[in-house]
């Protein structure tokens, strides 16, 4: 048969039939797909996962580069020489000085205020108070504004130091932090190259005192914190740089640049730091706390047979790996990474510079020149950084992940639970009959339609009722029940008293589970249609949940694609054993988003910063699991 | 058929082909009335203008109607008639040149007052202006040769020929032009050097006069300033007795920079008239060749621009003051004739007899004369508006640019052919012409759209029409077929019903 | 500006230029100096814009013509305009001498009404000639910067009654455009121009002091050119220029010594002999133990040099003999300003925010004073959420007398103009919401984005609050407040064309699905056998 005929055909088909042929072919497709949807779903999980796994490959990242070319890093020659060095030693001798006969925290901001109102910059202390629900605290900032030559002072430039220094838990005094503020306020007094203001703060405590700071700059002093207006002000704080700088010398300057609910800063200003203080401060720049040719890992490394142990691309697998595992770590809490995480909600672009403690080589003198510069550099800046810069992962210091990189993981996970809520509403409302019957031998010319009748003849389908809004209310029960839990959690009386606390909040969630098994009888219960709708349901919304996170909180949403796997999993009515493990799994999980609240004080977090992260479990986390208990549940009482 | 089985196609549920089409058609409609509402909006506004008319004024000489009267008083002439024929003709060459249809005639009764007559006298060899008529005396004895000066004269006053040289002094014409008087001391002592000058007072003497007669060729407005310190922006030369300038120090001798001069609130054109007082060190100051050998005052002309006068005061130690009138004038004087010759005042010819004044002959011929180039100058203006306008198929016109157009057409109607007015008059309407076909020139509005191109819109909008228009056709289309596959069936049936 | 002509005569010989500088030192070590230079046209007046034209003869000494021109085309009576860098601060700094000091350009005007062509477009003009006349970009302060406010700006001078009618009337005939740019940046191409309107130029007198590569390094710094009329007298124009510098900035040992050469790099090297009067002002503190030299004969506590005998190079010097390094803490000197105010706009959101101001009054009696506030129309005020304070307490008796003009989107902008009353020794405090528009994307500014500049507030001290209008009685000094940095909702400009392409391509889908379920034919098609 020849094309030209084949046309013709074609043409002359009239519209029945060729509408017919197009029904056909769309069932086959279909019926393709149907046939091969496990298959998809898997391999969804596979791609996501490994693409989880494969982060760390140097292949998927890319080098910083600079985006703004107004911002020319390292581009001016520094002017801050020992003289200067000198004064900061001063300074330095003058609060260990008070350090050693322990000043009180009135004393300590007095000392920065007098020492800024000495230089000519108008300066005053701002005493405040949280009031929260466990302890109060209260401290004294102290701050100064120093009005840049010629500026109409409607925009400004923040150099914070934090009088303590936080790092894994442990507590050290920033002395060198705030030296380095104060003579780098001297120092900077007598140039008139500034475009902008610059406001040196030096803040009480490590987190609270930057908070009531901006809280009180901005005029958004939230209900539990009281402290007077500020008197001194400038205009929009652009950008801001905290110095901690905790040992008497340093090796390497670490960044820390995580903000509060997985906030980052435009990753502009961390690139042109890193050019500014490898060609003008000539340190070494590296993430976190970690030296930068660390070796992490150690006891895994040992388990690997020593040709691996030391391969170059193992051990950059390594590096990488646990830079991003420390990003996440931050992140998934909503935590900030250090005093500079509270200046993000502003749209203020901030980081921290940590000196890392060593026995050298560097010190005031280092620090002194990279501020300088990267104060020059930002002094440069003519508008917004650009909007782009937001989504990234930092692998190394010199490295990133572009969010393009990163984010399918996560996605491809959730469009394959999205899959499963689907089948799974599918096949609550549909069930197949098998049926035995012959091909009629009507029309056997007809070639095309063949396969179509014999699947039809083969398969039969019938319906059943989808008990929806039985299925809705028990979702509701269970977030609502977790809902009340959390305004628990956050009352003052019950977080005095653990023990009740815990235990209010396990009967909820425990009420959550009966309820339903006592009022709804058994057979629907039991029914199919019923246990495949509320997995639909509940796999959907965990679906979008990960989808939606994965863009305000990429580490979240990769912990919790990894968490709710077990959830995937179809439901087996009669392994009595799988069912207890899946019950147990379940709730387990849930559990485990609680002890993670409880151990890292998340509810003081809301309080204090509003991080989301523990609402978030409590409301949404925890009551999807127990959607999921449910079904193994019922089927083990009731079989 | 397998299908014949199975209901019609209208027993399926809330469908009835006739709905379906209205819906279709519906659509069409919308896209229909939508598609010229569309391009309008977008459409730049492109007014046409009169373009035949402005070619066909291209390359059309004018020609200003000159009548002249012969008047022979005393009857000199043996045959009048031929005298004025041979004048005629040998006037022809340099009128005809200059643009002017020179009539001359015989006297008659009725002559409209901006003819001119040509009074023949007998008496000594002599002629003499007044207004409008030119006084001729002729001694009986050589009437031969007076056709010849008689032409000559005549040339001169009715068609007066400039040299390049002048020509390129001249300013171009405008109605307004402001007088900038300038007294500059390149540096200022407590002596020898003067704050302020009386220009109030004197100029009302002297310049106004002037003024008032040049009054229907321009509208002048006149300021005055004083300086102390208006430094130069090069070093005269050191000679025996004081300071030089050279020949080519002299282009850069108007110091713009350092002297404020610029007038920033009106665009008319400004004739700069300066009087420069050297310092101390420099006097006396001198222009290297200069042509008068008066030691006080140097005098130049800048083309177009203005005129200067270097003044080199005597040393008789008076106290920093006012200019002493009796110089002021002096200069004034210098000043009137630059001023002549900037605005193209033809020289005196040998019957007027005061020169300080200006003859209604020179005044007629210089108005002719700008009228004459206004009228070209707005024509090529118009050729070349109506030339870019066409090849810039972007380009907007808008209601104001067609207005100034066609009142440049109107006014140039005037001239094409020329009608009987006084040269004042003419001038106006010329004047008119040119403004009005400039300003319609440098309309700004017509640079409006001109960057953005139309290939941008459809780019950007083809994401937006190609999906919706293949539809659109594709169902029209279908349903179409359908329509007329029913409209045969229902006609065979109706045979079938027949047979 | 045409002389009446019975004074033809008078005119050459009376017009009259005099200059001073003013050197104050301040509390926090910096010096304020001011320059001004006063020409008087003797008995002329301003244009009046219906009987006489542009085209009579002006004829001028030492009167600059170039301002001349500009005010007589277009008939302004009253014109001031000022150039300024920097935030006053009023908090170390004091009363400036020259009241005018916000920041960015700032000018109004006050014209006689009638005449062919009306007052805004004779604004528009003058407003670019005298952007032209001081490479200024004024030009930009389109009508969505201008405004007649009733209060703040009175005339300074006298206004000629231009028509008879009864006395009364005369002030209506008056009619005031102000309008301020706060982002203009003042440099050396406004200096120039400035310059030459000086008789001397810059190169004898005090003029000869203002060289731009030191000026334009000072901590603050601002030109104004100020035109009046004065009856009996003539047109004044005033030009001055003042700046702050930091000796200690300079000097290598921190101290706050200066003298003219420090300051301004120069010394006098002769008087302008075009000056009638020309003198050098130094406001000495008198408990320090202060050093000025040459010897100055005083005249209340203010030294004095006249330049007509003073011996040349002339370099005055300021020393505090004492003191080695200056220290900010134990400064002699105690400049503050009777009211200061603060004013901030914290945005909570990119469309809502909060204006704060508080006025404090430093005297122990109560003030009143008129308070202005221009903000072009994309800041909305909300009225109703004036809320005044002092010290916590609500006092919505504290205000005296509103009057607001609501913006027209795309046009004019907000006019605020309470009188509040002052309580001795109190900071009053009132906060409103503002919301910010959004804005038509061709509105946004070409150039990189910061955000918008608001023009700063001025605060006027007034004696009596009761007086009637049109024209402001009150001639005081006035207080500006800093300007504003507001940042409203900016698109990504960078990707246009891909929103463009998104949006239709999304309408596309839309507009497919409906039409595809409302035209679609429904057959019985046979598949196969039950």
């Amino acid at each position: 048969m020849s094309i030209v005929q084949k046309v013709k055909a074609i043409l002359s088909r009239d519209e029945i039939t060729s509408a017919k042929l197009r029904l056909q072919r769309r069932r086959r497709i279909t019926n393709f797909l149907v046939q091969r949807m496990t298959l998809l779903r898997a391999l969804l999980y596979v791609a996501g996962y490994t693409w989880l796994l494969l982060l760390p490959l140097p292949q998927l990242g890319r080098g910083i580069y600079i985006d703004e070319n107004a911002l020319q890093p390292g581009q001016v020659n520094t002017y801050w020489d020992w003289s200067n060095v000198h004064s900061a030693d001063l300074y330095l001798g003058q609060l260990e000085e008070l350090r050693d006969r322990n000043a009180s925290k009135a004393e300590r901001a007095d000392f920065v205020r007098t020492e800024l109102l000495k230089m000519g910059i108008s300066s005053e202390v701002q005493p405040y108070t949280f009031a929260l629900s466990t302890e109060v605290l209260t401290g004294q900032n102290a701050y100064g504004v120093l009005s840049a030559p010629r500026s109409s002072g409607t925009e400004a430039i923040v150099i914070s130091a934090s009088w303590i220094s936080q790092r894994d838990g442990i507590e050290t005094l920033n002395l060198r932090g705030v030296a380095t503020i104060l003579a780098l306020a001297k120092f900077l007094k007598g140039y008139s190259l500034w475009a902008k203001d610059l406001i040196f703060v030096v803040t009480d405590d490590y987190m609270s005192g930057m908070h009531a700071f901006l809280s009180a700059y901005h005029d958004a002093v939230p209900n539990n914190l009281a402290t007077p207006p500020l008197n001194v002000t400038s205009g929009v704080i652009w950008t801001a740089l905290n110095i901690e700088y905790p040992g008497h010398s340093f090796s390497e300057i670490g960044i820390f640049h995580e903000g509060l609910n997985a906030r980052l800063p435009n990753q502009d200003l961390i690139n042109s730091f890193h050019v500014v203080s490898a060609h003008t401060g000539l340190v070494q720049v590296t993430l976190y706390d970690t030296l930068y040719g660390a070796r992490p890992f150690t006891e895994l490394r040992n388990l690997l047979p020593s040709v691996l142990k030391d391969h170059p691309i193992v051990d950059g697998y390594l590096r990488r790996a646990r830079n991003i595992l420390q990003h996440t770590s931050f992140q998934t809490l909503g935590k900030a990474s250090g005093p500079h995480g509270l200046f993000h909600q502003y749209r203020i672009d901030a980081f921290t510079l940590y000196a890392i403690p060593a026995m050298g080589p560097h010190g005031f003198h280092a620090i002194g020149k990279i501020m300088e510069s990267t104060l020059r550099t930002t002094n440069n800046l003519l508008e917004r950084l650009h909007a782009s810069l937001f989504f990234y992962i930092f692998t190394t210091s010199g490295t990133f992940l572009k969010i393009g990189a990163y984010l399918p993981s996560v996605i491809c996970i959730s469009i394959a639970t999205m899959i499963a809520a689907l089948q799974s509403w599918v096949n609550a409302g549909w069930q197949q009959i098998q049926t035995i019957s012959v091909p009629d031998k009507k029309d056997k010319e007809d070639a095309s339609s063949k396969e179509i009748v014999t699947l039809d003849a083969l398969i039969q389908w019938t319906t059943r009722p989808r008990p929806v809004l039985l299925t809705i209310v028990v979702m509701l029960l269970s977030h609502g029940a977790m809902a009340v839990a959390w305004r628990i959690m956050s009352y003052s009386f019950f977080r005095q008293i653990p023990w009740l606390m815990y235990g209010s909040v396990g009967l909820l969630a425990l009420s959550s589970l009966v309820l339903p098994v006592l009022l709804v009888e058994r057979e629907i219960l039991l029914s199919p249609a019923f246990q495949k709708t509320l997995k639909a349901f509940s796999l959907s919304l965990t679906s979008t949940v990960l989808s939606i996170t994965s863009l305000l909180n990429f580490s979240l949403s990769a912990v919790l694609s990894i968490a709710f796997l077990p959830t995937n999993f179809p439901i087996n009515a009669n392994n009595k054993g799988l069912r207890t493990n899946e019950l147990i799994s379940h709730l387990v999980l849930a559990s485990l988003g609680l002890i993670l609240i409880d151990s890292q004080e998340s509810v003081k977090d809301w309080e204090l910063f509003g991080v989301w992260f523990a609402p978030f479990i409590t409301i949404v986390y925890i009551p999807l699991f127990l959607q999921a208990a449910l079904i193994p549940l019922i089927n083990i009482l009731y079989t | 058929m397998a299908d014949t089985a199975l209901p019609a196609e209208s027993a399926v549920a809330f469908q009835t082909p006739s709905i379906r089409r209205l819906i279709i058609l519906s659509y069409w409609v919308a896209v229909i009335i939508g598609l010229p509402i569309w391009l309008y909006t977008t459409s730049i506004q492109r007014l046409s203008l009169s373009e035949s008319q402005v070619i066909s004024l291209q390359g059309q000489p004018v020609d200003i109607p000159v009548n002249l009267y012969l008047d022979d008083v005393d009857n000199i002439l043996a045959n009048s008639d031929h005298f004025v024929r041979t004048l005629q003709t040998s006037l022809q060459s340099c009128t005809s040149s200059a643009g002017l249809a020179l009539v001359v005639s015989n006297a008659q009764s009725s002559t409209s007052d901006y003819d001119y007559r040509l009074v023949l006298k007998a008496g000594s060899a002599d002629c003499k202006i007044d207004g409008r008529s030119l006084r001729w005396e002729v001694n009986r004895a050589n009437k031969a040769s007076l056709a010849t000066q008689m032409t000559a004269t005549l040339c001169e006053l009715l068609a007066p020929r400039s040299s390049a040289a002048d020509e390129r002094r001249v300013v171009q014409y405008a109605p307004k032009v402001r007088l900038s008087f300038s007294l500059l001391n390149e540096e200022v002592f407590m002596e020898d050097s003067f704050s302020s000058w009386n220009m109030e007072s004197l100029f009302q003497g002297h310049v106004a006069p002037l003024l008032e007669r040049l009054s229907p060729l321009h509208n002048f407005s006149v300021e005055s300033q004083t300086q102390v310190y208006a430094p130069l922006a090069f070093d005269p030369q050191r000679v025996d007795n004081g300071h030089v300038i050279s020949r080519d120090q002299l282009t850069v001798f108007v110091n713009s920079a350092e002297w404020t001069l610029a007038s920033g609130v009106t665009t008319d054109p400004v004739l700069h008239f300066l009087l420069f007082i050297p310092s101390k060190e420099h006097r006396p100051l001198q222009i290297e060749s200069s042509i008068e050998h008066d030691d006080y005052f140097k005098a130049f002309l800048v083309p177009q621009w203005g005129g200067v006068v270097i003044y080199n005061p005597p040393a008789l130690g008076q106290p920093l003051g006012p200019l002493p009138d009796t110089v002021l004038q002096d200069v004034l004087s210098i000043y009137k004739n630059q001023l002549l010759a900037l605005l193209g005042v033809s020289a005196n010819c040998r019957c007027i007899t005061d020169s300080s004044d200006i003859s209604q002959w020179q005044l007629d011929a210089l108005m002719r004369r700008r009228t004459i180039e206004n009228v070209n100058r707005s024509v090529d203006a118009l050729n070349s508006i109506v030339k870019v306008v066409n090849s810039i198929q972007q380009m907007p016109v808008g209601k104001d640019v067609r207005e100034d157009v066609n009142t440049a057409l109107d006014a140039l109607a005037k001239f094409y052919p020329p009608l009987p007015l006084s040269p004042s008059e003419l001038l106006a309407y010329s004047a008119r012409a040119l403004s009005t076909s400039s300003h319609a020139f440098f309309n700004p509005g017509m640079l409006a759209l001109l960057y953005f191109p139309d290939a941008h819109n459809y780019a950007v909008y083809l994401p937006l029409f190609a999906p919706i228009l293949v539809p659109l056709f594709v169902t029209g289309i279908k349903e179409f077929k359908v329509w007329r596959k029913q409209r045969k069936q229902q006609k065979l049936d109706s045979h079938k019903k027949a047979e | 500006m045409i002389l009446s002509c019975d004074f033809l005569a008078a005119q050459a010989y009376s017009d009259r230029f005099t200059e001073s500088l003013v050197i104050r030192p301040l509390e926090d070590g910096k010096v304020a100096s001011l320059f001004t230079f006063t020409t008087l046209m003797a008995h002329a007046s301003g244009r009046d814009p219906i009987n006489d034209s542009e085209d009579k003869p002006q004829h001028y000494t030492i009167f600059p013509l170039s301002l001349g021109q500009i005010l007589r085309e277009y008939a302004i009576t009253e014109l001031h305009l000022t150039l300024n860098a920097g935030k006053w601060d009023y908090l170390h700094w004091g009363t400036p001498e020259d009241a005018d000091v916000g920041s960015g350009a700032e000018m109004w005007a006050w014209m006689a009404d009638g005449g062919a062509d009306s007052i805004d477009s004779r604004w528009v003009g003058v407003r670019n000639a005298v952007s032209g006349l001081l490479c200024a970009s004024l030009s930009s302060l389109s009508i969505q910067r201008t405004t007649s406010p009733l209060l703040a700006f009175p005339p300074l001078g006298d206004l000629p009654v231009i028509r008879p009618t009864n006395q009364t009337d005369a002030s209506k005939q008056y009619h005031l455009r102000h309008a301020s740019l706060p982002s203009e940046h003042v440099c050396t191409e406004n200096l120039t121009p400035f310059l030459k309107l000086l008789p001397c130029k810059s190169s004898s007198g005090l003029a000869s002091l203002l060289n731009p590569h030191k000026l334009f390094d000072a901590d603050w710094h601002g030109m104004g050119v100020h035109v009046r009329w004065l009856e009996r007298k003539g047109v004044e124009v005033k030009l001055t220029f003042q700046a702050v510098v930091d000796p200690v900035r300079y000097s290598p040992t921190h101290s706050r010594d200066a003298s003219l050469g420090s300051m301004f790099d120069r010394a006098i090297e002769k008087p302008c002999p075009v000056a009638a009067e020309s003198m050098i002002q130094v406001k000495s503190p008198t408990d320090a133990v202060f050093h000025l030299s040459p010897d100055a004969h005083m005249e209340n506590g203010i030294a004095v040099y006249d330049l007509a005998e003073a011996e040349y190079p002339l370099d005055i010097s300021l020393r505090w003999p004492a003191e080695l390094s200056f220290n900010y803490l134990f400064s002699s000197v105690h400049t503050s300003a009777p009211i200061r105010v603060t004013r901030v706009l914290r945005d909570a959101s990119q469309t809502h925010g909060r204006l704060t101001v508080s006025i404090i009054n430093e005297s122990n009696h109560t003030q009143y004073v008129a308070y202005l506030e221009t903000v072009p129309w994309f800041i909305q005020f909300y009225l109703h959420t004036l809320r005044i304070t002092v010290d916590g307490e609500p006092r919505p008796d504290l205000l005296h007398r509103l009057s607001y003009t609501p913006a027209i989107p795309h046009a004019d902008p907000t006019v605020f103009e309470p009188i509040f009353t002052l309580p001795p020794l109190k900071a009053l405090r009132f906060t409103m919401e503002v919301e910010k528009a959004f804005l038509r994307y061709t509105e946004h500014p070409p150039d990189a984005q910061r955000g918008w500049d608001l023009p700063p507030a001025v605060v006027l001290p007034i004696q009596n609050p009761d007086l009637p209008f049109p024209i402001s009685p009150y001639k005081s000094q006035r207080i500006y407040t800093s300007t504003l940095l507001v940042d409203l909702p900016t698109p990504d400009f960078s990707m246009p064309y891909n929103v463009i392409l998104m949006t239709s391509t999304l309408v596309a889908l839309f507009f497919a699905n409906i039409f595809n379920t409302l035209t679609r034919r429904f057959v019985w098609i046979q598949t196969a056998v039950a």
